[in-house]
Order: structure tokens, then sequence, then C-alpha cells
């Protein structure tokens, strides 16, 4: 998208359960609410030409979404924030608007936390070593059915500490190629630790962008 | 992640199991969230279907709005949850709570439902055990919320007055609002529930079922309604005085989620000039009121921009006998062609479709047409008053397939009073010329017609000149449903005829009485509600359930009931005499029309009734 503007959002609380096709028309009536045009494509079927990055799985919160845009005419970049955010639903808030000047593709990683909760005691240890081995394969859905991927060489960092409700995990998360949905840690732990307690429920938020070199992406 | 940043983790749980959790959640754009804390009231507004078709609901969409402009009131919404969720929360004992809050409904003051349709009821009921409440009013102590209901299906409010504590008839702007008062001040002082409801009874449009006895003979007639402790004999209804001036939700609630009708809503008139004498709305609607075309663009534009939405619809009974239509649609067209927002109109009568009207509505999108002639015969249009000719309707089907359209849909009733054979085979040959007008007037026959007719059953409402008419077997239905399928020669129709079963039990609670009450009751132990769904709805639960009550579903829906006898809703009156309504049946088996409104005023009593509002004349 030539003349985009990047907008850095949040969705966090019952905004998570908004589905991706749902929060792109939800950000679209936003946009005309507070009276921002939004380019749209030619052809049969004009659709507005905004998108969003890496969409986030159903359920699962995040401080650091991405989305460009195309504007008709390029906004006050320093008002966007505040005027747009008088009119979306809760739990959407846009945090920064910009020009960009990298690409979406140069997204290596995401920093991710979540709360495992555990009814009985949480396998803190068992954890812990489960994501140093050299090699833990899950299954994972693709567009071509399900798939086996190696999890170790797509996911980074994981630790896990204990907390009230269960543990708390933190962990880098492969990006694009592949796009690690948080939930195969869940399925790694369910598949290759045997007898152990499964999570009653998990809650997963991102954190932070980063780029192949660790560092924050804009 | 801090506690108590999210919603609690147990919710959590069970939204990641069920389909589209966001119908679950809240938090949409212009919900309206106030401290529980300051509130004097806390209101539930419940509506017995799923999120997607409640939040397409306009008038749960005005009451939400009229609610809440209340300071101490806080009115939330609820919706029925797809059986998913519903077991979900059953096994995991979460109760039925309000969206904008996630507390439990069963600790708010007052639970109020919006009923549109009789096969909702079974649905009420679950929705009550789900708050964790008994189902039955009188099982219910004064420590749990006051259960009310209002919606065009009240009129006969008896198969739901075991469960129900006080009805609402007619309009609820003004009416609930009155209700709601009365009752915060009764409970300051802290009087008893039946205290309360005897005072309520004293409102006009209030009907307060347990204080009235029911008398039967020993065929299961009913004999006598005896008001009892001061109840007024008759319950009149309540309206909207100046339609103009009432409220308009110009800053509405947009899901986060899809809805069915999802866009801006137009009311342009309540009521109906026409006097169709199977249609329950066009009687019970009077008088019309008409809001000015200047306040209708000026609350369009204003929804739309506070909104978002893409769309805005006119809606009414009969959209285009609104008088100045063609002005509306320029003032709002003026904005919304710039804006890329589409003008929808459904509801046009066959009878004044016009080239005008046409070009307005295809601006910007154009989508199928629907007309609805109900019946193949003029003889038969006359017996149920709809004055729609064979030659206005064949001239709307040229105007709209000159105009390009290709996409058509024909909507007819089987079995009206009086139906014949020849009725039934005369809708296949009304198709057929519409197709012939087609292949004369298309104006690119290559792009093919998509003609569809559909037909219905005939079931007969209450406070309508068909009150007393039978509804025929489902034999005979689908006997000639077979005959219309076998008239149906050009393979460019489609013929769609909806299922009888779920006429046939629509016709058992239109016209039932307080003893169906227990038959509901069977029917959501074994069903689970949402029996207004295929998936759900089953014959038999229902036939299973009458049998065990001890009740003939033919003595219901099918009986001639004599002009003489009691009926069960005689307790409630929405204006028109019952002597108009017994004297418009002898016009249609006569097979003559009775003019709208506008020609010259029939008498049917609602004007005297409400002499403080003009109609629409």
């Amino acid at each position: 998208m030539n003349d985009s503007v990047r907008v850095q959002f949040e969705k966090t609380g019952r905004a998570r359960y908004i589905s991706h096709l749902d929060l792109q028309h939800t950000i679209q009536r936003g946009f005309s609410r507070a009276g921002i045009a939004i380019r749209h494509s030619n052809g049969f079927n004009p659709h507005p030409q905004m998108s969003i990055a890496l969409p986030l799985p159903l359920g699962c919160e995040s401080v650091c979404e991405i989305m460009d845009f195309a504007p008709e005419t390029v906004p006050d970049l320093d008002r966007l924030t505040e005027e747009m955010n008088e009119k979306l639903p809760e739990g959407i808030r846009f945090v920064k608007a910009y020009l960009p000047s990298r690409k979406v593709s140069e997204i290596r990683w995401i920093r991710t936390e979540g709360i495992w909760r555990y009814d009985d005691a949480a396998p803190l240890e068992e954890l812990r070593t489960l994501f140093l081995r050299d090699s833990l394969p899950v299954e994972k859905k693709t567009k071509r059915g399900m798939a086996e991927i190696d999890l170790a060489a797509a996911v980074r960092d994981v630790c896990f500490t204990p907390s009230e409700q269960g543990v708390h995990m933190t962990a880098l998360l492969s990006a694009q190629e592949p796009t690690v949905n948080p939930d195969l840690l869940v399925k790694a732990a369910d598949r290759h630790l045997d007898g152990q307690p499964v999570p009653e429920a998990v809650l997963f938020r991102r954190l932070e962008l980063l780029d192949s070199e660790g560092n924050v992406f804009h | 992640m801090t506690r108590g940043e999210h919603m609690d983790i147990g919710l959590h749980q069970i939204l990641m199991k069920v389909q589209k959790p966001a119908r679950y959640t809240g938090g949409e754009y212009n919900q309206i969230v106030k401290d529980r804390n300051t509130v004097s009231q806390r209101i539930a507004l419940c509506f017995p279907d799923t999120y997607e078709i409640g939040m397409s609901n306009l008038g749960m969409r005005i009451l939400y709005g009229v609610f809440n402009e209340c300071p101490d009131i806080w009115c939330e919404r609820v919706f029925a949850p797809w059986r998913d969720m519903r077991e979900q929360m059953r096994g995991r004992g979460i109760p039925l709570y309000g969206l904008e809050s996630g507390d439990p409904i069963s600790t708010f003051d007052i639970i109020a439902f919006s009923i549109g349709y009789e096969m909702a009821y079974t649905t009420v009921l679950d929705m009550i055990d789900l708050a964790g409440l008994p189902v039955k009013a009188c099982d219910r102590d004064d420590s749990m919320p006051l259960i009310c209901a209002g919606g065009t299906v009240c009129y006969n409010a008896e198969p739901m007055a075991d469960f129900i504590d006080l009805f609402f008839i007619g309009e609820g702007e003004k009416l609930d609002l009155e209700v709601f008062r009365l009752y915060d001040e009764c409970r300051r002082k802290g009087m008893r529930k039946t205290e309360f409801l005897k005072l309520a009874a004293g409102i006009q449009g209030v009907y307060v079922p347990s204080l009235y006895r029911v008398s039967y003979d020993g065929a299961g007639a009913v004999t006598a309604v005896t008001p009892e402790e001061g109840a007024p004999a008759v319950v009149k209804k309540r309206i909207v005085e100046d339609f103009d001036r009432s409220y308009f939700p110009a800053r509405t609630i947009v899901p986060s989620t899809e809805i069915v009708h999802d866009r801006v809503v137009l009311e342009l008139f309540r009521g109906c000039i026409r006097g169709c004498r199977f249609c329950q709305a066009g009687y019970v609607y009077r008088p019309v009121r008409a809001k000015k075309p200047d306040t209708l663009i000026r609350q369009g534009i204003a929804a739309l921009s506070d909104s978002g939405y893409e769309e805005i619809t006119l809606s009414s009974l009969s959209t285009s006998d609104y008088r100045n239509l063609f002005s509306l649609c320029d003032g709002l067209l003026d904005w919304c062609e710039p804006n890329h927002v589409s003008l929808s109109l459904p509801s046009l009568r066959a009878d004044n479709f016009s080239v005008d009207l046409m070009e307005r509505v295809q601006k910007v999108r154009k989508s199928g047409l629907t007309f609805a002639p109900e019946a193949g015969t003029q003889r038969l249009r006359d017996v149920i008053n709809k004055n729609v000719r064979e030659e206005d309707l064949l001239n709307s089907c040229r105007i709209a397939f000159e105009g390009g359209w290709n996409t058509l849909k024909l909507y007819f009733m089987l079995g009206l009073p009086t139906e014949t054979d020849e009725d039934v085979v005369a809708i296949a040959e009304l198709a057929e010329r519409v197709f012939q007008v087609w292949k004369k007037s298309a104006a690119n026959r290559n792009r093919g017609l998509r003609l569809t007719v559909s037909t219905s059953l005939f079931v007969p409402k209450p406070h309508t000149p068909f009150q007393w008419n039978g509804q025929i077997s489902s034999e005979e239905y689908l006997r000639r449903v077979a005959l219309l399928k076998s008239s149906l020669r050009s393979r460019a129709i489609v013929y769609n005829w909806h299922e009888a079963e779920t006429s046939l039990v629509e016709a058992v609670l239109a016209r039932g009485d307080r003893r169906i009450g227990g038959v509901i009751e069977k029917v959501w132990r074994k069903s689970g509600g949402l029996d207004s769904w295929s998936e759900f709805f089953s014959l038999d639960n229902w036939l299973s359930s009458m049998d065990e009550e001890g009740l003939d579903p033919a003595f219901f829906a099918n009986r001639d009931i004599p002009e003489d006898e009691v009926l069960p809703w005689s307790m409630i009156t929405a204006g028109v005499t019952a002597d108009y309504l017994r004297k418009e049946r002898r016009t249609a088996m006569e097979g003559r029309i009775t003019p709208d409104c506008r020609k010259q005023c029939t008498g049917c009593g609602v004007n005297r009734c409400f002499s403080e509002v003009g109609c629409d004349e």
C-alpha cells in the first residue's frame, strides 16, 4: 500500500473474542464514525484498503497489534489515535499512528505471555524442561490440512514461573513461516508430558513484536 | 497481565469452547455501562432468541435507549445462548448474565422480555431457568425479580399466564417506565409483590394474569373471564401518541460481530392503513402515526454518522404507503450517496411500485424484490382485503424487469378462509403470467429470471376478523401444496413451501388459553427451548405434551370458534371493537373489500378509543 499509515493498537478484555474478520469491520466502522475516509480498491466489489498484520487468534489479547491503512487524505497523526479511541468499542485502543518505514515481513518474533490455570498442582518443572528439548514435534493446522512442525525451532526463551492461578509463561513465538499460535505450546505439553495434569484454562497476550535481530519492530 | 484486568478466567474457559463467543461478551460500541452502586433499578431486557436475531430487533434498541435515558435505571441486554453455550453454562453453573456487567440477572430488580413470536415461548422459560429462577410466577417469592413481558404476541397473553407476573399491552416507550417507577416506589415502601401487582393493574396497558379467573365448559371452551381485586374487566393497550417526537435510538449499539440486520432501521410510521384481514399487526398497531420526513432524514443521518453503518433501511408495515416517500428517499440519498451508504426499502406493495421509487432504491445497490399478493385470485384477495389487482402486480413486475431486476419472489398463503382448489391453481397461473411479462420486458434476457413462489399456511391470529376461523389441517395443506406444485409447469419458477408443523403449533399458541401453559412447560423440558429453530423444533414434543395435558391441538388450531363464544383474549383490547371485527368477517365471507383508512373511515373504533390521537387519514 502506497501512502499508507501504520497504527499500533491494543485488543484486550472482552474485545479479545472479536474474530479477525469482525475486527476489520469494526475498525472500518470506527473510521467512518471519525469521518476518516479510506481508499477503496477498484473493481466490482470495492473493499477498503486496510490490512491487519499477523491475525490474532480468537481469545488472545494483544498490546502490540499492527495495522496499515490507506486514507484518502493523510489525517493529523497526532490526533488520530485520540479521535479513533472515542469511536471504537471497549478493549480496542489505538496506541500510536505513524508513517511506516519497515515492511511487516520483517517481523520475526512475537513476545507472548500467558497464564496457564491448573485446578491441581501445576507441573512447573516438567514444563520448564520440556521446552529445553532439541526437538518438539506438534500438529499444526494449515491451509492444506494438518502438518507436523518442530516447535523447538519456532519458540525461544520459554520461561515458566509460578503464579496464583497456576503458572505464568513468557516466550518468543515465531511470527511467520511458521506462525506459532500460542495454543501449540499447550498442545506440546499435552502430547509430550505423559501423566501430567493439563491446564483447565489458558489466557495469552501478545506483548511485543521483534525483528530477526531481536529489536522491537515498529 | 495484572489480575482483575481481564474477564473471569472461568468464563474465558467456556467462551473458548463455543461458536462465536463475541455474542456472549457485550462490550460493543455504544453499550451503556453505569455504576451498579448508584442506580436504583437494574433491568434485564431479554430477547428470547439468539444475539444475532435480538440485536436486529428495533424494539429492543428503542426500549434499551428509553430505559437507559433514566439516570437511576441501568438496563442491560440478555439473549438466549445457543445450545453449545447453554450446555457449558449449565455444566459449570454459570447463571444467565447481563451482557454489559456480566452480573447474574437473578440479582436484578426486573426481568423484561420482548416477545415477538409464539415459537419463542419455550425459550422464555429456558432463560428464566438459566437465570436460576423458578419458571412459574407462583413459585417465585418477593426476593426474586419481577418478570414482565411485552410484544405483539402478548395481545393473547394467556399461554404464558403461568410464567409472567405482568404483561405490557401495546407500545412500551412510556408504559414500561410507569410500571418500573411504581415498582420502585412499592419496594421502597416495603410492599409485597402481590400488592404492587394490584396497583399496577390500574395502569392503562397493564395485564396481570394472576388477577383474572378463567372458567371453562365441559368441552374446554372459555365461558367467563372474571377480574378480581379491582383489576379492570378490559385492558386497553397503550400507544405512543406523538410518534414524530417519540424516542429514536440515534446512538445505537453497533455489534462487533455480524448480526442478521446489521444496519440502521428507520421506522417511518406505526400502524397500517390497509386492513388486510389476516394481519394482526395491521389491527393492533392502529391508528396510523407517521413521522415527518424532516424528522426521519435528521434521525437517519444522525444514526448513520454515529454508528458508521453502511446501510439504512426504511421499515414499516407497508413502507410505500408513506405519503412523502420520494422526498424522504431524496433527502436521505443526498447524504447516503457521497458517503457510500446504501438505502433499502423492504415491504413494498405490488400495486404502487413505480419507476421513480425503483430508481431511488437502485441508486446504491440492487437487491432482490419481493411482492406479496397473498392469494392467486381476485376473489380471494377481496376476501382477505389485500387490495392488490393482478394488472397492478404485472405492471410492477414489468417496471422491475425493464429496470434490470431479475430476481423476484412472490409470497402467498394457503388455507385462507374460503380458499378453493381454483384459488390454489390460480397461484401457478399468476406466476406463469409474471414469467411471460419477464420474457416480453426483461432488460437482459440472457441473465435469466429467478422467480420464486413461496407459500405458508395461514395462521388465524387474535384481534383480526379471521380470529374465529380454524386453520386447515396439515394433511389438507400438503394436498394443496401438491396441487400447486403440479400446476407450476415452468422450469424458471422455483417453489418453496413452509412446513405445516410449525404453523400448526403457531395456531395452537396464537389462539391458546391458559391451559396451554402446561404444554409449553412440558415442551421446554423436552426441547430445551429455541423451538423457533428448525434444528430444535419437534412436532412430536408438542403433540405428546398436549396429549399429556389432555388437550387436543385441533380444538385450538382447526376449530371454527362460534362468534358468541368467550375468546381467551377477550380481556384485552387493541381499540378495534369486536363488532367491527365481526362485521369485517361477514364482509369477507361476502367477498367484498373494505376501503383503506385514507379513502374513508370504516369505523374500527380505534379513533374513539384514542380520541386524542388523530388517524393519519
